[in-house]
């Protein structure tokens, strides 16, 4: 009786804590683990979204658009640039609108409010407010970009400018995410670092690079890790703003995917690309984590 | 209550108060350039479609009118938003509610629990951030169809109930929580399931209603996937009917209309935004994303 | 013993509310799926067979139609049809989402160049068959029977005709001197009137008053330019729609001409901009449109319609698509009822009663003769250029291809790229007629 107890305690000890993973893992596995693995094996088909068989083509997907997509590359360009101009600016301002806003300043909860206010916002409104304010004609920003004697832009028509635009409009919408992880980042730093700072006669600036960076490096690797991930992923800004154009500018990676994939439903190669995109944010991913690790075992 | 979370230290130096003007001065502008397209956006929605195109833009509405909210809501029955709205706040809710649920329940023996495993489905759960959730659409699709479920609440609910991220963000959270509190309670005679709903959720209120609020911001604002996936009008969101008033060619003149849909659209997550804004900070300053 | 029972509890409880909280959801969504059910194989309590019928028709134009099928299921009691408007962005991924989940609509209307992706999977019909169901093809344009057939089967009922064409301002061709009862019918006279119209009539030394502004939307750029690029006797492909056939001086000249418009005749500004909105604020007194605009110009502006002028230099031409109802396979064998109300209801839209008030209340134009040749429409300023063009031929419809949609693609960003001043148009058709014969050698 008593071992039989016994047990039956280590039994549950074992199954506890997959009851409670239960419903979370097994929704889990249906709708993303599948659905990914899915997704691989349709990659080495050649499928209409129409048709119920799909035939087996090994990596032909791959080679086309490696090889032959006019627009594979173009797109892979286009990704690398959104990342380049979007994460760094993104991780420098939100750090910069953290620190102040975490002054005491007159009006905080006024700062605070206003720029937090555009992430709770819809990206299709995002996209459909800054179509209008950016259209050469009768958009607000000509308008106004005349009234002070500069003569009309040819925003999100000429290709120049609209992948800074496209980023700028990103910033303006989500800068606030990272703004709230710095500011409770920032919290996380005790005040004694900044006492001692202070004894040793440090400037503010001073103790800004001495303490305050030093203690948001888990912050930073956090926000860099969901920034490069999310940005790999960016589609509903970029696509209803610029639907990738004008002449390709804007058409990155997941904008590539589902133009093929749901304009022209060549769903092998469409599910190629995601297996490509999936591939490289993994392997960035772990990447990153392994250069953060080492430099915090430097430290 | 509030300045707790904001001992950053700064405080400790005396910046000269020409410095805090400019400082001052340059916060202030980039916080109404941040405002004023939300500013524009609802004053020109108070403007009839006819001025907008005509008219230079204002700020202030020259003629105040309502008469794009009355067409929102009453022109015919495919392009209202009454029931988009219903619709939205429906699935946004029991999406709350299921991910706040079910994430709770996954993270409690992540955080505390020692068990073969623990590391690597801790891992596979950290691999559902990089997936990115289009490349899904179709085998999602294809097995809501298989459980006929298209065109329900469930097909718009339950792929944004699981929430990775929130699995990752209470788990953080509920480590910080001290292993003695529970530990009192289950020498008292108290289970795991107990433990969790009596001692850890309680204390966990700012972490959850941070998820909440994430939560609560992705569904509403949730776009492609009730796009693709939706074929009935009486199933529609507020996102899709958006995309109904703006089409290509049909657009061109219904300016107002637009952004009349998209102040209705945008006005339930800024009230939860306004309301719940301290524990938008509070919540990930306490859940440790640190580490 | 104690541990036995907490262990039960403890499972049973997570159980009980993993199993409550899905079952809520999974109960809704199986008595939507047995109405559904219910809607779709068997008639309804009341005996009604019901249609289903998506659309693409985002803009007024499917407001009016649907209230147009009021009136139709009024007049047919045992037939309901519902008609569901989609947003065309998506429209045909759930199309094949439908047919391939068997969830297709009885019905679904699709633009010109769009039913070869279906042929596998839509109804096909013999000219017997037409005869059968009440329906005289000599009733209709015969161009528009050909833009249904493929492999000597027609495909669909084609019920609307959808040109691009040309509008203008008499208020302002009036006030330029010009008389509004001659419009420009070709390159010289566009050219001539259009010096005309383009004035500064606030007199602050800014031209304010163009005769025209070149559209920025990719698309509509692309139909003008293939418009022009028929004029100077060529086609956008080959006669087996094998190869691509613009890179040459027809196609070359096609490009000119619009780029002219600012750079050598100084009538049109140098940027692109939203046409339409520039024609209601009298920023152009003319503008290249498609007929659906005429909706948005009703009661904003004053204006007439002409057949589009010839630019170019051996015929006139001008581009159109169509609106053509598919029938996905399946219930034409299996489910006779259903097939028979369906047709009923093609055959109520292809009705010169149907065809004749909904061209006068919407967007497209009808495809029935007799309502293409109504005195009433042909007496309508606001159509009757459009009519001219369907009735003396001169509109070419998009080829119909699998990649139709692909191809417009890649010609629309080179030509953007031509008009945003970042390629040459001898370099924007080279690297368009690669792409284009890449994506036909594609199989």
């Amino acid at each position: 009786m008593k071992t039989n107890t016994r047990s039956l305690v280590l039994l549950r000890k074992k199954v506890t804590p997959f009851l409670f993973l239960l419903p979370f893992l097994s929704f889990y596995v249906v709708m993303q683990l599948f659905p990914l693995f899915q997704n691989l094996r349709v990659s080495f088909t050649e499928w209409d979204m129409m048709s119920p068989e799909k035939p087996f083509v090994g990596l032909a997907n791959f080679k086309y658009l490696f090889f032959s997509d006019p627009f594979f590359w173009v797109s892979v360009k286009a990704t690398l640039l959104y990342i380049v101009l979007n994460v760094p600016s993104k991780i420098v301002i939100g750090l910069a609108l953290a620190v102040v806003l975490n002054q005491r300043l007159w009006g905080k909860a006024f700062h605070r409010t206003a720029i937090f206010l555009p992430f709770v916002i819809n990206s299709a409104v995002v996209g459909l407010l800054f179509g209008w304010i950016l259209d050469p004609q009768s958009g607000m920003l000509n308008y106004f970009l005349q009234k002070f004697g500069i003569p009309p832009q040819q925003w999100l028509v000429d290709p120049t400018w609209t992948m800074e635009i496209v980023v700028l409009v990103t910033i303006w919408w989500s800068i606030a995410f990272n703004t709230i992880v710095y500011l409770a980042g920032l919290q996380g730093i005790p005040e004694e670092l900044y006492d001692a700072a202070k004894i040793d006669g440090c400037s503010p600036w001073q103790s800004f690079w001495h303490v305050t960076l030093p203690g948001l490096r888990d912050t930073t690797m956090f926000i860099v890790i969901m920034q490069v991930i999310g940005s790999f992923q960016a589609f509903g800004n970029i696509w209803l703003l610029t639907h990738g154009g004008p002449v390709n500018a804007t058409r990155v990676l997941m904008i590539h995917l589902y133009r093929i994939g749901f304009y022209y439903f060549r769903m092998g190669q469409a599910a190629a690309i995601a297996v490509i995109i999936f591939i490289i944010v993994l392997v960035l991913t772990l990447i990153m984590l392994s250069m953060f690790r080492k430099s915090e075992l430097k430290n | 209550m509030e300045t707790k979370y904001y001992l950053s230290g700064q405080r400790k130096w005396k910046i000269p108060d020409l410095k805090r003007l400019i400082l001052w001065v340059l916060l202030t502008v980039i916080a109404i350039s941040f405002l004023l397209p939300i500013l524009w956006t609802i004053s020109s929605s108070l403007t009839s479609n006819t001025a907008l195109v005509q008219q230079k833009p204002r700020l202030i509405p020259e003629k105040p009118t309502i008469e794009n909210y009355i067409t929102v809501f009453t022109t015919n029955k495919t392009q209202t938003v009454g029931r988009p709205l219903l619709n939205s706040a429906i699935v946004s809710f029991s999406t709350v509610f299921l991910t706040l649920f079910i994430s709770s329940f996954a993270a409690y023996p992540l955080a505390r629990m020692d068990f073969k495993g623990s590391h690597f489905i801790f891992i596979l759960i950290l691999l559902g951030l990089m997936i990115p959730l289009q490349v899904s659409f179709i085998s999602l699709y294809l097995l809501f169809n298989s459980l006929g479920l298209l065109n329900t609440y469930a097909v718009l609910i339950l792929p944004g109930a699981i929430s990775p991220f929130g699995v990752f963000l209470l788990r953080q959270f509920f480590r910080t929580i001290p292993k003695e509190l529970e530990d009192v309670a289950m020498i008292d005679g108290c289970g795991r399931l107990k433990s969790l709903y009596l001692i850890i959720l309680p204390l966990s209120v700012p972490a959850l209603l941070c998820l909440g609020i994430f939560t609560f911001l992705g569904s509403w604002n949730s776009f492609l996937w009730p796009l693709i996936v939706l074929t009935k009008s009486n199933m529609m969101t507020i996102p899709v009917i958006l995309s109904y008033y703006w089409g290509a060619f049909a657009g061109v003149a219904k300016w107002g209309t637009l952004l009349a849909v998209s102040v209705i659209a945008s006005i339930p997550t800024i009230l939860i935004f306004l309301v719940f804004q301290r524990y938008f900070v509070q919540g990930i300053a306490t859940t440790g994303l640190k580490g | 013993m104690r541990g036995i029972k907490r262990a039960g509890i403890l499972m049973l409880a997570v159980v009980l509310m993993f199993a409550f909280s899905t079952s809520v959801l999974f109960a809704k969504g199986t008595q939507e799926k047995q109405k559904a059910a219910a809607g779709k194989k068997e008639a309804a309590p009341a005996g009604k067979v019901v249609v289903n019928y998506w659309s693409r028709k985002t803009g007024s134009d499917g407001d009016v139609f649907s209230e147009f099928i009021k009136g139709f299921n009024t007049a047919n009691p045992n037939i309901e049809v519902k008609m569901q408007v989609l947003p065309w962005g998506e429209y045909y991924g759930k199309v094949r989402a439908s047919i391939l989940t068997g969830n297709a609509p009885e019905v679904f209307d699709v633009s010109v160049y769009s039913p070869p992706m279906f042929l596998k999977y839509v109804e096909s019909f013999t000219k017997e068959d037409f005869t059968k169901a009440g329906i005289n093809m000599a009733d209709y344009a015969a161009s528009a029977w050909e833009a249904v057939k493929f492999n000597g089967k027609y495909y669909g009922f084609p019920d609307g005709i959808v040109p691009l064409g040309f509008y203008y301002n008499p208020v302002l061709f009036k006030a330029a001197g010009l008389n509004p009862s001659t419009p420009p019918k070709n390159l010289k006279e566009f050219v001539e009137q259009g010096k005309k119209l383009t004035k500064d009539t606030n007199g602050d030394g800014k031209i304010n008053q163009w005769s025209i502004i070149m559209t920025d939307n990719n698309m509509m750029r692309t139909w003008f330019w293939e418009s022009i690029l028929d004029q100077n006797g060529k086609s956008l492909l080959n006669a087996d729609k094998t190869k691509a056939n613009f890179n040459n001086k027809a196609g070359l000249d096609a490009i000119n001409v619009f780029l002219d418009m600012s750079r050598k005749y100084g009538i049109a500004p140098k940027v692109p901009g939203n046409s339409g909105n520039a024609f209601i604020t009298k920023l152009a007194a003319m503008d290249f449109d498609g007929v659906w605009t005429r909706k948005m110009f009703k009661d904003k502006i004053t204006f007439a319609t002409a057949p589009m002028p010839q630019l170019g230099s051996v015929k006139p031409a001008i581009w159109s698509s169509m609106d053509i109802f598919l029938f996905p396979k399946g219930y034409r064998t299996k489910n006779p009822a259903k097939w028979e109300a369906t047709m009923s209801f093609a055959k109520w839209v292809m009705s010169k009663k149907f065809q004749l008030e909904y061209t006068k209340a919407a967007g497209q134009l009808a495809s029935r003769l007799d309502a293409l040749n109504d005195p009433e429409l042909r007496a309508d300023p606001h159509v009757n250029g459009f009519l001219e063009e369907v009735s003396s031929g001169m509109v070419v419809y998009a080829p119909a291809l699998k990649t139709t949609q692909e191809i417009y693609g890649v010609i629309s960003e080179s030509l953007a790229a031509v008009f945003a001043g970042k390629l040459s148009a001898e370099k924007a058709l080279a690297q368009s007629e690669k792409q284009v014969n890449q994506i036909l050698a594609r199989k």
